[in-house]
């Protein structure tokens, strides 16, 4: 952090806006670097920021609420420089009035919100139809070619990739949702892992789409990115693209499990829709909405359960 | 020296003495006098008299004078210049030079040391032990590289006299077939339809790591000056190209340099590899139109005439310019002449598609009128083409057209020309609908922000079948461009001295964004201006400014005004005004902020509720 930022951040601490501008030490610092374009630069941020802050903080009813509009703040689509400074400006001032409880609770959650992805979507691209277009795909092509008709896939994407994947990632970023889709699992697997890893602990939910295919073969990548969150206190979403059949976990005993817990009845189904009927356009309609109404609002629960939680 | 480095040979003016001393002929002259008066000396050394020491002193000076100039040419071309010239393998002049500098410290030393050596023995060996001193490094550095040389040259010397004449018809017959193998994987190529789908390099100039997915319409990369989108662009179609003289200055050298192309050749999946050494992998020369930023016509010459290069044929070197960054004024004029050729032979008249179409594409793309209206035979072989555009009711030579609508022309002219000579079709309406891969360097230069907005979209409606690779500056060109079109250069945050660059692919649509949205997602651009951030500034610091304002005024009712004070109080009220303005703007970010802490507090209130409901309804039922 520059020296002018750290001196900015220290002075904008003190208080709002214009008591920061009234004070002794401002107005020292200030016209001792008249005419230097950084510092300008730099308190046009800081003095922007503090507002930002004051705007989201100040007339909050309680405390609880405070926290609450504090963590929805750091919760905004700002850039890393921002969030920091807001929340350096948050416990240099406001956090001071927090319990101990409170101020703890706000700083283990803050640091999630600093760099957080809304949720994980997990899915293979395995197909048991080599060189030919994945079944899946085919068994959801009307529901692909429908959502993402501005942009129709190419044969050879049927072939490789999993499409039903790609279209609820597009479907989700449109109702301003983050989230780690990444349809390319090749290269040096330690470095897979690593990165698979680090952005699952960065989401707030894990989204995995179930079919027959994810539980034939182990290990696999599912599994792995599953056994991530199986113990940890993160919201998992399953949503059921194809019906795998019951006696599908047969190649790790420990799919049994897996397998159990995506067929409980909390489970998104999306059906089938291979291809155009009037029955397959209220499919797809239906699809969408279990989409960007149902995993997006248990998302979203799964956030408002951190505000829900903040201590009295 | 050769005339490749005397033409990039960085010109510095040198003293005149200095300059005069430049002449090889005049030092080795100097030099040689210098020489011969120092041995002498070192000779004679014990008999001589004062006057002798002096002579000593002054060619002792005259030498290192030369030797200064030596060192300042040679500093003054130390990028450009061979400088085993003057290292390696030192010129006469340095041999010259060292040996009279040497020569002069031992005579310096010997006339110090006079006292000590008393005789001719002890002189002796101590010169001698000085001269082999000094003549060490030089002589050791010498040996070193005439030893090499010489192995070298006896290695080489051994491999090809051990070739026989069979090795070598089977020489001949590896660079026939490898020149054939070259003509048919092109010929399959160009008749293939190619879609690109990643571009992955490594370890290259610019870039330690990163990966281009692409998609098969138009690709946008955008990125700020000197982030390397044209060295990127460059190291993707010298892939495309199977060009190793390109490629092979774009690789570090460190040997795990990698240029790795995915793509499809008729539906089939294949790669393109090139380490650091060689292709690894390759299908040839892939037929590609690489468009340079330098779209520029000769506007000094009205008459257009045939351009013999046989560069300017597209098909085979529609990369070539761009490559190897050349000139691209003859590719456009060739394409100019290409008109009024069509125009001639087929009876003077502009009711062909090629016109049509052009005319459109203007039309299309600046939303003026815009016509061919004439096309006279200027000379043997040139021609005149007239134009008419908005504004101007007289008909113009197409050169006067401005700079916009001129690289309008010869890009869409090009792309069109370029998918016809591809297409087998010969069908004139069919052109525009045949595959092609095309490459425009900087194809935001000189469009209007109106025109930057439509540009991509023109593309894909006139040119739907061609996998378009653009880059450019202005983030408006992303506007109506789909999730994974468009790929942003970033600086590598790294604490590593080696830094780079990386490609990164937003993955959002942009379609509807507005301007002030597209710059601050693509380059992070704010739009504070220096102006407003210094009088924002100004707006937070006390001052006596209005209460002087008021003094002053009250003096102006008064008609008690000084010329000085009337001066100051213009220059206040000058500033007070723009610090108002400042404090007003800054006013006006702070109200737009603040909806987002408003919708927060609203969704704050609807979760309070809702979780009110669910606690009233859970009591209900318990």
């Amino acid at each position: 952090m520059s020296d002018f930022r750290q001196r900015l951040l220290e002075l904008y601490s003190r208080g709002p806006v214009e008591e920061v501008h009234a004070l002794n030490d401002y107005q020292t610092f200030i016209k001792g670097f008249e005419g230097n374009r950084t510092l300008d630069a730099e308190r046009s941020k800081m003095q922007e920021r503090r507002s930002m802050v004051d705007q989201a903080l100040s007339g909050c009813e309680s405390i609880k609420d405070q926290i609450e509009a504090a963590l929805r703040l750091l919760y905004r689509r700002l850039s890393a420089d921002e969030k920091e400074d807001c929340l350096q400006l948050i416990k240099r001032s406001y956090a001071k009035q927090w319990s101990a409880a409170q101020q703890s609770y706000f700083e283990s959650n803050a640091k999630r919100f600093l760099d957080y992805l809304d949720y994980f979507l997990s899915f293979t691209n395995r197909s048991p139809a080599q060189d030919k277009p994945n079944p899946i795909n085919e068994s959801h092509d009307y529901f692909l070619r429908k959502v993402m008709k501005h942009k129709p896939y190419k044969n050879s994407d049927y072939i490789k990739q999993n499409l039903v994947a790609d279209t609820i990632h597009y479907l989700l970023s449109g109702q301003h949702l983050q989230g780690f889709h990444h349809p390319d699992h090749e290269g040096d697997n330690q470095k897979v892992e690593a990165k698979l890893r680090e952005n699952c602990n960065k989401a707030f939910a894990f989204v995995q789409l179930v079919q027959a295919e994810i539980f034939h073969d182990a290990p696999n990548w599912c599994f792995f990115e599953y056994q991530l969150v199986e113990n940890e206190d993160k919201k998992i979403i399953f949503i059921e693209i194809e019906r795998p059949e019951e006696d599908a976990p047969k190649a790790h005993p420990n799919f049994k499990s897996w397998y159990q817990a995506s067929q409980l009845k909390d489970s998104v189904k999306l059906l089938p829709t291979p291809d155009y009927s009037a029955a397959a356009l209220a499919i797809v309609g239906q699809n969408r909405l279990e989409i960007i109404q149902n995993v997006k609002s248990q998302i979203r629960r799964t956030i408002n359960q951190i505000y829900i939680q903040i201590p009295n | 020296m050769n005339s490749k480095s005397q033409d990039l040979k960085r010109p510095r003016s040198l003293p005149s003495v200095v300059a005069w001393l430049n002449r090889p002929a005049a030092q080795r002259v100097v030099l040689a006098l210098c020489f011969g008066v120092n041995a002498l000396l070192f000779i004679f050394n014990g008999a001589r008299p004062n006057y002798l020491a002096i002579l000593a002193a002054v060619t002792g000076l005259i030498s290192s004078l030369v030797l200064v100039t030596l060192l300042a040419r040679w500093y003054s071309h130390t990028d450009y210049l061979d400088i085993r010239q003057y290292t390696g393998v030192p010129t006469p002049e340095f041999w010259t030079t060292y040996v009279v500098a040497i020569l002069t410290v031992v005579n310096t030393l010997l006339s110090f040391f006079k006292e000590q050596l008393h005789t001719t023995s002890s002189k002796v060996l101590f010169s001698t032990s000085l001269i082999v001193l000094l003549m060490a490094p030089m002589t050791v550095r010498y040996l070193y590289d005439a030893v090499r040389e010489r192995l070298l040259e006896k290695a080489r010397a051994d491999v090809i006299s051990s070739l026989d004449q069979r090795d070598l018809e089977d020489l001949d017959v590896r660079i026939e077939l490898k020149e054939e193998k070259a003509k048919i994987n092109f010929a399959q190529n160009l008749k293939s339809k190619i879609v690109l789908e990643s571009f992955h390099v490594r370890d290259t100039v610019l870039f330690p790591e990163t990966e281009w997915k692409l998609q098969p319409g138009v690709n946008v990369l955008l990125g700020r000056n000197g982030y390397g989108k044209s060295l990127i662009l460059r190291m993707l179609a010298g892939t495309l190209q199977n060009d190793d003289e390109v490629l092979k200055t774009l690789l570090q050298k460190s040997g795990t340099g990698l240029m790795e192309l995915h793509l499809t050749r008729d539906e089939n999946g294949a790669v393109v590899r090139r380490n650091a050494r060689r292709f690894v992998d390759s299908i040839g020369k892939v037929p590609l139109l690489a468009i340079p930023d330098s779209r520029f016509v000769d506007r000094s010459q009205d008459v257009i005439g045939p351009e013999d290069n046989e560069t300017t044929d597209l098909i085979v070197n529609g990369a070539y310019h761009f490559l190897y960054q050349k000139q691209y004024g003859s590719v456009v004029r060739g394409l100019m002449y290409e008109l009024g050729l069509d125009y001639w032979e087929h009876g003077k008249t502009f009711d062909l598609p090629v016109f049509d179409f052009l005319e459109e594409c203007v039309r299309r793309m600046t939303d003026y009128d815009f016509e061919f209206k004439e096309i006279t035979r200027k000379g043997r072989t040139g021609f005149e083409i007239k134009v008419r555009t908005e504004g101007n009711p007289e008909a113009l030579p197409i050169q006067y057209a401005s700079q916009g609508t001129l690289s309008v022309l010869a890009m869409f002219g090009l792309i069109r020309s370029y998918v016809r000579g591809l297409s087998a079709r010969v069908d004139n309406e069919l052109v525009e609908k045949g595959s092609a891969i095309v490459l425009i360097d900087e194809a935001d230069a000189h469009l209007h922000p109106a025109w930057q907005q439509k540009f991509p979209t023109l593309l894909r409606d006139l040119f739907p079948n061609v996998q378009f690779i653009l880059s450019a500056h202005s983030p408006l060109f992303v506007a109506g461009c789909w999730r994974g079109e468009v790929a942003v250069l970033r600086r590598v945050q790294t604490n590593t001295a080696l830094g780079g660059f990386r490609l990164e692919q937003p993955d959002e649509d942009f379609v509807g964004a507005t301007p002030a949205d597209l710059y601050q997602k693509i380059f992070d651009i704010e739009e504070l201006d220096a102006t407003y951030l210094e009088y924002a500034t100004k707006a937070t610091i006390q001052s006596n400014r209005d209460e002087r304002i008021e003094e002053l005024i009250k003096l102006k009712r008064k008609d008690q005004l000084s010329a000085k004070q009337k001066e100051e109080l213009d220059a206040l009220e000058l500033e007070s005004s723009r610090i108002n303005l400042a404090a007003n703007v800054q006013q006006q970010r702070l109200e737009e902020s603040n909806k987002d802490a408003q919708i927060e507090k609203l969704e704050a209130k609807i979760l309070k509720l809702e979780t009110k409901i669910e606690e009233q309804n859970k009591n209900t039922v318990s």
